[in-house]
């Protein structure tokens, strides 16, 4: 038998090209006993590994292939935990020591932390092979003997690689040479970067993508033959016939190390570091009693029942010390004065109310705490809590020097490999022009790089595209092979994770591109390690309304009136664009149709627009019912406590569990388990498999089979996207207030949006159109009266000066600096007094901030040149007027300019220029919103043309036209669509003819598309 | 010097490395100086290459085996 000691999986990011799955199954159908994965300077697989190699029968020996400080290669393998530890803490140094690109791991580190390691000499890239290649054996021998100080005697092993390349033979020589002169043990391997010789050109092209090179050019890091694949157990020892004892090392030192991961600890910090768990449960206990008594008016028996109940399970699962950590930092937002919600499943709990983490009263709602945390899941809480996106730092910074920043990390995320990102990168290796990768590209939606050619087959808009040509079917096959294959690793957005011990002890620590350190595993892996993860999220729907607030001191946004009947009746037409949450074409119909009128319709709404409700058909009864044009009817009676909230539908997860434990007598837990396998169902059978035992068990309450079996099918049609009801009302209340603040402030709201961008679901000109819709003025720029954002007046916005391409804050500042001594004369007078570069003025002239002066951008920008060459040759002397008798752009060409420098237009619209070409049969979109029923023809800009996942399965395009009146959402059904596909995802200007739609008597028009055209 | 033959060859095989081959005269393998192997430019469909330098009892010779077609070349004589 053999076992494989240096193996590379995709986390070698770009220099292994087999998953982890596949070397794992290959090697237990070989019935190898053990196998080591060592990524180049990562342990990023390490879970994933641990488990499946445990799955299936293989002990998991856990290794990483370091960089040293001299840019040399080493093979390290955990013995046991502490090697596993000694391990992530030489990689930290080695980022420490070298860059966010490169670990170079210092040699002091390795004297320090070669506890439980086992070195291997390493390839043809370590120090002793590069000496013998040298042949400079004295050297050799001194690179091992380095080594076996380092490791200790026994601990180290000379690495034979029979990789057929041509210096492979004096290598081994040299290596063979050097175990009879030291009589260090030798070892087989076969620095593994792939499962079969076949996936050579795999590695071949991730080495390219790696070295930036096309397979035509030379690089020497490019791998040079098809060796290095996982070869079987007799062909090693055929490769070391010579060499017995190599091969039988390799399972000598698989008996000695064992699984090094351990699972089972929790390394959260206790919140009283000295002091046992009872003082964090009995604080925690304080603090939510306290919180109860501010939030509610009196404590009545079932309350006191429900947070006794929480407490007791917080109690029970030890997590008191991870609401206290929560609550630490959202009492320092406080303090702050920065803006935060707390959103997720930790929403159904009513401490997580009373500590102020949450604006969801889960009592009153009788929402289901387990839901978020049940004795018997016995998983670690997850709270998230979104801050205004410009604070969500500085929070996370407070974190850091709270807890030790060798205690906090934030989590890491891996880039994978999609349709677009593989087609890309391989296509550039394979040789192929930017041009030709861009028409390659065109239209290929995110999906998995497995799943092009089915998307090819199933799009009609890529009937004719290129990718069907024979002559890239191999392109195809190879973006396959690398699907979901990690490129590179990046920073989660919000997660961070806290721990009471170094995180070196689990996990290596590296810097981000934005300097912070992140952990090597994501948010799938993390927790198994014993950490927990506190998501900080970034929220620019907070720094908007941070914005108004500040800017109306008269505001209290805690206290906006819950029933305001001009922010219902907004929510009545539609006209939510702005709105948090309800802005989407969508939600504007869905709004209009349920004509809500109390925050709970406001609750569904948010819950109701997600693929499991829209695909499970409940979107009309909802509205049905919620209309009273349906009666609302339950299946069983017990189903009437749980369902009423929803007339009858289920909505909500929270729903799902309680059915299974009033139905089928499931514990909360138990519930909660199917609740989880079946959002994440991935085959008929296991879902068959849980309906059988939930009618089992729905019998036994004496429900009868075939309303068990309705009940069921009920659940079925939910699973898979279903949402958390306590997440809806977290999001509900700030959507609310978002639209009471579109109604009562709108300048001030579309001001603090367009500072925000990008965010939501609109651009910048979106929001100004609405906005000019409302009666409000888009000031122009203007170089002495905008500021650095947007402004908002009584009735107007003035457009900010960041909002110009290419701003900088030294610009502005050197702008906002010139403007306190005197405003500018002329853009001669700018030039001379601020630092601007002459490409941002030019924008500056485009963008209109120079209208002020002279109405002629063109003669301006002619001029510019003269203006920078004066500064350049005196900064003293004043310059000649410079005369120009040029004429202006012409009005089309000059909206254009100004559009593309300030992605908006402070006047008119891009349809202007058009209608009056346009027949009189062309209706405007105010004229097509009054229509009730009928053919129209509409002409406008595309906003967001996209396909939700549908009931019946095929495929409905929802795009929105705009104008210069406002927008009209548009439908295109499948027929229409396969006919139009091309022109509707490649135009940004079109004319569409259909049919009036109002679902509902809604106030919400639609056309059904029946022809589309491309306007130009 | 060398020079470039680029030509097949029937090889004479001691197990799976070469003993001698006819090129005019018979070259009889003395010694494997050297193998490796080479993956190709699979792009163009290139076939991977086996490549033996070995010491013959005339001269050093560069023999290349291509096993997707089982096909030995004489690829390179020195003198």
């Amino acid at each position: 038998m053999f076992v494989h000691l240096h193996v590379h999986s995709p986390y070698s990011f770009l220099d292994g090209a087999s998953s982890l799955e596949a070397l794992l199954h290959q090697a237990a159908q070989w019935e190898m006993p053990a196998l080591a994965i060592t990524d180049h300077n990562n342990v990023s697989a390490a879970v994933d590994f641990h488990k499946l190699a445990l799955d299936l029968g293989i002990k998991p020996i856990q290794g990483a292939e370091i960089t040293t400080e001299d840019g040399t290669h080493l093979t390290l393998l955990a013995e046991n935990n502490q090697g596993y530890q000694s391990l992530c803490r030489l990689i930290t140094a080695g980022f420490a020591k070298g860059d966010r690109h490169q670990c170079l791991v210092p040699w002091e580190a390795l004297q320090e932390n070669a506890r439980g390691l086992i070195a291997l000499s390493g390839c043809h890239h370590s120090g002793t092979a590069q000496a013998i290649l040298r042949r400079d054996h004295a050297r050799a021998k001194a690179e091992v003997l380095r080594l076996v100080e380092t490791f200790g005697p026994g601990q180290v092993y000379l690495e034979m690689i029979q990789s057929y390349l041509p210096f492979s033979k004096r290598l081994l020589e040299g290596i063979h040479k050097l175990h009879e002169e030291l009589r260090v043990p030798l070892v087989a391997t076969n620095n593994v970067h792939y499962l079969r010789k076949e996936d050579f050109p795999i590695h071949d092209l991730l080495a390219c993508v790696r070295t930036q090179t096309r397979v035509q050019e030379l690089h020497p890091e490019r791998p040079f033959n098809g060796e290095n694949y996982l070869a079987s157990p007799e062909e090693m020892k055929r490769r070391f016939a010579a060499f017995p004892e190599a091969v039988e090392n390799t399972l000598e030192i698989a008996q000695r190390c064992s699984p090094a991961l351990d699972l089972t600890q929790n390394l959260f910090p206790r919140y009283f570091p000295d002091e046992g768990p009872e003082k964090a449960h009995q604080f925690l206990r304080e603090l939510t009693w306290q919180g109860a008594r501010k939030r509610y008016a009196s404590i009545s028996a079932p309350l006191r029942e429900r947070i006794e109940h929480e407490l007791s399970i917080i109690e029970q699962l030890d997590a008191a010390d991870y609401f206290l950590a929560v609550w630490d930092l959202v009492q320092y937002a406080q303090k702050q004065n920065i803006r935060y919600a707390g959103r997720g499943s930790a929403a159904d709990s009513v401490v997580v109310y009373c500590l102020e983490i949450t604006n969801v009263d889960a009592f009153s709602r009788g929402l289901l705490f387990e839901r978020f945390l049940s004795l018997e899941r016995a998983q670690k809480p997850d709270i998230d809590i979104d801050f205004d996106a410009r604070c969500r730092d500085q929070v996370a910074e407070y974190v850091y020097k709270r807890y030790g920043p060798d205690q906090v990390a934030s989590v890491c995320t891996f880039h994978t490999y999609h349709a677009r990102s593989a087609l890309r990168d391989l296509g550039r290796a394979l040789g192929y022009t930017q041009e030709e990768l861009k028409r390659l590209t065109k239209n290929i939606i995110s999906v998995p790089a497995d799943g092009i050619r089915r998307l090819l087959h199933k799009l009609p808009e890529l009937k004719s595209h290129p990718l069907h040509q024979s002559k890239y079917s191999r392109l195809l096959d190879y973006c396959a092979a690398i699907n979901a294959f990690p490129r590179q690793i990046g920073t989660h957005l919000g997660g961070l994770v806290i721990s009471g011990d170094p995180l070196t002890k689990v996990t290596p620590l590296q810097p981000s591109a934005k300097g912070v350190l992140i952990t090597q595993f994501d948010k799938n892996t993390i927790e198994d390690l014993g950490l927990i993860k506190i998501d900080l999220l970034s929220l620019r729907t907070l720094s908007a309304v941070s914005d108004v607030v500040q800017q109306l001191p008269e505001l209290n946004y805690n206290q906006i009136p819950t029933d305001d009947a001009a922010t219902f009746a907004r929510l009545q037409r539609g006209d939510t664009v702005g709105v948090f949450q309800l802005e989407s074409p969508a939600q504007r119909s869905l709004q209009s149709r349920l004509q809500a009128d109390r925050f709970e319709d406001i609750v569904a709404s948010v819950a109701l627009i997600r693929p499991g409700p829209i695909k499970g058909n409940m979107v009309d009864p909802f509205i049905a019912r919620r209309r009273g044009r349906e009666e609302v009817t339950y299946i069983h009676p017990k189903l009437e406590k749980i369902l009423a909230p929803t007339y009858g539908v289920v909505l909500y997860q929270e729903q799902v569990i309680e059915i299974a434990t009033e139905i089928a007598g499931f514990t909360p837990g138990e519930a909660d388990r199917l609740r989880k396998v079946m959002t994440k169902f991935r085959s008929q059978t296991e879902m068959e498999s849980i309906g059988r035992e939930f009618i089992q068990k729905a019998l036994t309450q004496g429900v009868d089979e075939e309303t068990a079996e309705v009940i069921f099918s009920y659940i079925v049609g939910y699973a898979g996207y279903g949402f958390c009801e306590a997440h809806a009302a977290a999001f509900a209340d700030t959507a609310y207030r978002t639209a009471y603040l579109l109604e009562h402030h709108p300048a001030h709201f579309y001001a603090a949006l367009l500072n925000a961008q990008p965010m939501g679901f609109y651009p910048p000109n979106t929001l100004c159109v609405q906005a000019r819709g409302r009666g409000l003025e888009i000031l122009p720029l203007h170089i002495n009266e905008s500021a650095a954002d947007f402004t908002a007046e009584e009735n107007s916005i003035r457009i900010g000066l960041k909002q110009v391409a290419g701003m900088e804050a030294s610009f502005l500042e050197s702008i906002f600096q010139e403007r306190a001594k005197g405003k500018f004369s002329s853009v001669q007078d700018f030039v001379s007094r601020t630092n601007v570069s002459k490409d941002v003025t030019e924008n500056l002239i485009l963008g209109g901030a120079f209208d002020w002066f002279s109405s002629n951008r063109r003669a301006l920008i002619w001029e510019l040149p003269q203006y920078y060459q004066n500064k350049q040759g005196s900064l003293f002397s004043e310059a000649p007027p410079v005369k120009s008798h040029i004429p202006d752009f012409a009005p089309f060409e000059r909206w254009l300019k100004e559009y593309s420098v300030l992605r908006l237009a402070a006047q008119g619209h891009i349809l202007d220029f058009f209608r009056p070409q346009l027949p009189k049969t062309v209706l405007t979109s105010r004229a097509v919103a009054a229509r009730r029923e009928g053919p129209v023809q509409m002409a406008g800009l595309v906003i967001r043309p996209h396909r939700p996942p549908t009931r019946s399965g095929r495929t409905v395009v929802f795009l929105t036209l705009e104008d210069e009146y406002g927008l009209i959402d548009v439908t295109v059904f499948e027929d229409v669509y396969k006919k139009y596909a091309k022109v509707l995802y490649s135009e940004p200007l079109l004319l569409v003819s259909g049919n009036i739609s109002r679902r509902d008597e809604s106030e919400h028009a639609t056309i059904t598309a029946t022809r589309i055209q491309a306007l130009r | 010097m060398s020079k470039l033959i680029n030509q097949p060859v029937q090889l004479e095989l001691k197990g799976s490395f070469p003993a001698a081959f006819r090129f005019g005269r018979k070259f009889e393998v003395k010694y494997i100086l050297n193998h490796w192997r080479e993956g190709g430019q699979w792009w163009l469909d290139e076939p991977e290459l086996f490549v033996y330098e070995v010491s013959t009892n005339r001269c050093r010779c560069e023999l290349h085996f291509l096993p997707s077609l089982e096909q030995w070349i004489l690829y390179r004589i020195a003198d």
